[in-house]
């Protein structure tokens, strides 16, 4: 075939042009550690590659919620606990005052002891978290247990009011409710503690030993089961959070491969691309170098 | 006998034929970096032998008379010329539609964190902190932030697409120009071409002329080439006539010049190509065919941003506007309204409501409370159900993120066919061309070799012609009484 002079020129042009642009290409991808940098470079890749961020994202901040449920419920547990401490407490001042051998003044000391337990319990269900009243249902802005002179009075939120549930999405679709409300658990507990107080004072001995002791019994055993039922929560989200992460793990994984350069591949990639750029400059080179001029006289 | 000069003649002839052919390879050589020249050719004949037969003829016959160039010939293809302006066009097209697209593409900067994908997800997170934690001052904030940055991350990307159709409204301006002023040239070039031929000449260089011009063209719109022919011998007379999309450019001599229209779509100008009628022009190539068909995919693109803001806006309202506000306030509009149905616009206008980013305890977290209770700061119901869009099918059957995703992936698989397309088309061009090279190109060391065959003639002649004149002194001078001996 007939060659012209431009078309070597052209051909040695194109050639290079074309070494160098694979190059660029190779080295881009090495450099950045990406094997798609934008969406031409793999348009479905591209699409895959944004979904899993998002869907580690979205796990990432469903962790987040996990975590502050659980603080929630550990900062629950622990004001629960310490309940049961008091409530034990005020068991043994029962069975004190029980005995008929106390005096009234050693008797009013014991009621006052109860009168002391109950503001505690009291202060107990006022506890907060981080600025939030834990026991309030969803109003946590306004401390839920008060002593009024006619009795106790709880203005939380509650079942029967609707608003009692504090519920937060932990997962797609999943939602947990990490809130226990005072008037399931502390109302029953501070007027059983009013009436042994009342009784104390009052001398009721056999009411003591028979009712308010039983009735502590029977709060001791609710408190039990509310604690048993906040732990197994913490336990589950804990177990949440731990699927959640693996899922994670398996999205990066996942991420990984779809986007990012093999570097042992990228390298080689590099090398060829910088060797057929050379043996390019090096064809050109030669292209030039002989014609007729050379040879004649 | 013929006449003593008679060698004479025969020499010069040769060297005067020697003398154009060396011309036409100083041509060739000095051209040999000329786009679009085509190289030529002597063509070399015997002059007409003497003497004419007849009854009376006293000599031997017939004696050559010497030589002479009947033509300098351009070495074409023309089949081959116009493949390559076929393939020209498409180039054109396509290599204009990747770099546009390229462009489009660079404007949404995905993947990346930066992108909208990333801050929709964001702007949902930031919902869900706010509905584990509806009172606090901070987590509100936060919300007005992320919602912020969504809006300004819309803003970006629209405006930078905008901002591309305007520039190629211009350029499609521009080329239409360009095509006028070509079209007028080659008309030009038609009619000499005509009467050079009409006279029996070889006009290469107004044909190499206009092959560049017709290239040129070529690039900018698709081309039908049509030979025109000579009524009365049947050949073609040199002129051609340009046709596109089947409406006349050139006709001979005469130009239809061409024009375009706008019409606004929205906020957007489209322009189509008219001819003087007003009728529209249909392209198939070329780099105004490429402009229009990035500029209608862009619109496209446009489009179905402006459809993701315009039912994000209106999801996030409608379940905003059932909640209560920390202050009490209900029926606020998270975002401020979107423009009307079908949302063109609205990427570029989505904001965050001024009265929520002036006062943060106007987002309504929670739902409106059944009396007679009071609300409570806890309830997180509406900041909840706006956290969930994000696994919500809004668009169609799908989630928001789910639809941009898919644009997303069809903005690059757009751009990587049109790549592909132009990269494929490369190849094309590139082997058309090396066979019109082949054809038509020069190689020095073939015109080299030419030239001394062409010089040693022309030494040989003027041996020849050394020859004859020795031979004319041997008579005149040596002839008869009073001659001067040879070699006195």
């Amino acid at each position: 075939m007939r060659i012209s002079t431009q078309q070597i020129v052209q051909d040695t042009i194109l050639g290079v042009e074309d070494a160098y642009s694979r190059f660029g290409v190779a080295e881009k991808q090495v450099s950045t550690g990406k094997r798609i940098n934008q969406p031409s470079d793999d348009p479905v890749g591209t699409g895959e590659v944004l979904k899993l961020q998002q869907l580690n994202s979205q796990i990432n901040q469903y962790n987040n919620i996990i975590d502050l449920a659980v603080n929630f419920l550990s900062t629950t547990d622990s004001a629960l606990s310490s309940t049961d401490n008091l409530l034990q407490q005020a068991r043994t001042i029962a069975l004190q005052a029980a005995n008929s051998s106390l005096d009234d003044s050693a008797r009013a000391n014991l009621a006052d002891q109860i009168g002391q337990i109950i503001t505690q319990v009291i202060s107990l269900g006022n506890s907060s978290y981080e600025g939030r009243y834990i026991f309030a249902g969803q109003r946590t802005k306004t401390a839920p247990l008060a002593q009024t002179p006619s009795g106790f009075v709880y203005s939380g939120g509650s079942a029967a009011t609707g608003d009692g549930d504090i519920s937060l999405d932990v997962n797609v679709g999943e939602s947990v409710t990490i809130n226990v409300t005072g008037d399931q658990v502390f109302m029953p507990i501070l007027n059983t503690l009013s009436s042994l107080q009342n009784d104390i004072a009052n001398g009721q001995l056999s009411t003591i030993s028979n009712v308010d002791v039983a009735n502590i019994d029977t709060q001791l055993g609710n408190l039990l089961s509310v604690r048993a039922g906040v732990g197994a929560k913490i336990d589950m989200l804990n177990g949440e959070k731990l699927r959640n992460s693996q899922v994670s793990i398996g999205n990066t994984s996942l991420l990984a491969q779809v986007q990012d350069t093999d570097m042992a591949q990228g390298m080689v990639d590099l090398q060829t691309a910088q060797t057929a750029y050379q043996a390019a400059l090096m064809a050109t080179a030669h292209a030039y170098q002989y014609s007729l001029l050379d040879f004649l006289r | 006998m013929p006449s003593s000069f008679f060698g004479l003649e025969i020499g010069y002839s040769a060297l005067a034929s020697s003398q154009i052919a060396l011309d036409v390879v100083s041509n060739n050589v000095s051209n040999i970096n000329t786009p679009g020249y085509a190289r030529e050719t002597v063509a070399f004949d015997e002059t007409v032998p003497f003497t004419l037969p007849g009854l009376d003829s006293f000599s031997p016959g017939q004696l050559g008379t010497g030589t002479t160039i009947t033509a300098i010939n351009q070495v074409r293809d023309q089949f081959l010329d116009r493949q390559i302006l076929a393939a020209n066009s498409d180039q054109s097209a396509y290599n204009t539609l990747q770099q546009v697209l390229g462009q489009a593409q660079t404007a949404f900067s995905e993947p990346s964190s930066s992108g909208i994908g990333q801050q929709l997800t964001n702007f949902f997170n930031a919902f869900s902190n706010l509905a584990a934690n509806p009172e606090d001052p901070g987590i509100r904030a936060t919300v007005v932030n992320q919602a912020v940055t969504l809006t300004n991350a819309f803003h970006n990307v629209s405006n930078s697409l905008s901002q591309l159709l305007p520039n190629l409204n211009s350029r499609i301006q521009l080329d239409v120009q360009q095509i006028n002023n070509i079209t007028t040239q080659i008309a030009t070039l038609n009619h000499q071409i005509g009467v050079s031929i009409a006279a029996g000449q070889h006009p290469n260089d107004l044909i190499d002329k206009r092959s560049a011009l017709l290239s040129q063209l070529s690039g900018l719109v698709n081309l039908q080439i049509v030979d025109e022919i000579n009524p009365q011998t049947g050949q073609p007379n040199g002129e051609i006539d340009v046709h596109v999309g089947g409406f006349t450019l050139v006709q001979g001599d005469t130009v239809e010049p061409l024009s375009y229209t706008s019409t606004s779509v929205g906020s957007a100008n489209t322009l189509g190509l008219v001819d003087s009628q007003g009728n529209a022009i249909p392209l198939l190539g070329g780099e105004v065919y490429g402009l229009l068909k990035a500029s209608a995919m862009v619109q496209g693109y446009q489009s179905q941003l402006d459809t993701l803001a315009y039912n994000l806006i209106n999801a996030v309202n409608n379940i905003h506007q059932t909640g209560m506000g920390l202050d009490g306030s209900t029926g606020t509009l998270f975002f401020s309204s979107p423009p009307p149905p079908p949302g063109t616009g609205a990427a570029a206008s989505i904001s965050v409501n001024s009265a929520i980013i002036a006062d943060p305890q106007k987002i309504a977290a929670a739902s409106v409370p059944t009396p007679p209770n009071p609300l409570a700061p806890g309830n997180g119901d509406v900041a909840s159900q706006i956290a969930n869009l994000a696994n919500t099918a809004v668009i169609g059957g799908a989630t928001l993120n789910d639809y941009y995703n898919a644009l997303i992936s069809t903005i690059g698989s757009d751009t990587q066919t049109a790549q592909a397309q132009a990269n494929n088309q490369q190849q094309i061009v590139s082997q058309l061309q090396s066979q019109q090279q082949s054809v038509s190109g020069v190689n020095m060391d073939e015109e080299l070799t030419n030239m001394l065959q062409y010089q040693r003639t022309y030494q040989a002649a003027a041996r020849v012609i050394n020859m004859a004149d020795t031979f004319l002194d041997t008579i005149i001078n040596g002839l008869g009484a009073g001659s001067t001996p040879v070699g006195a």
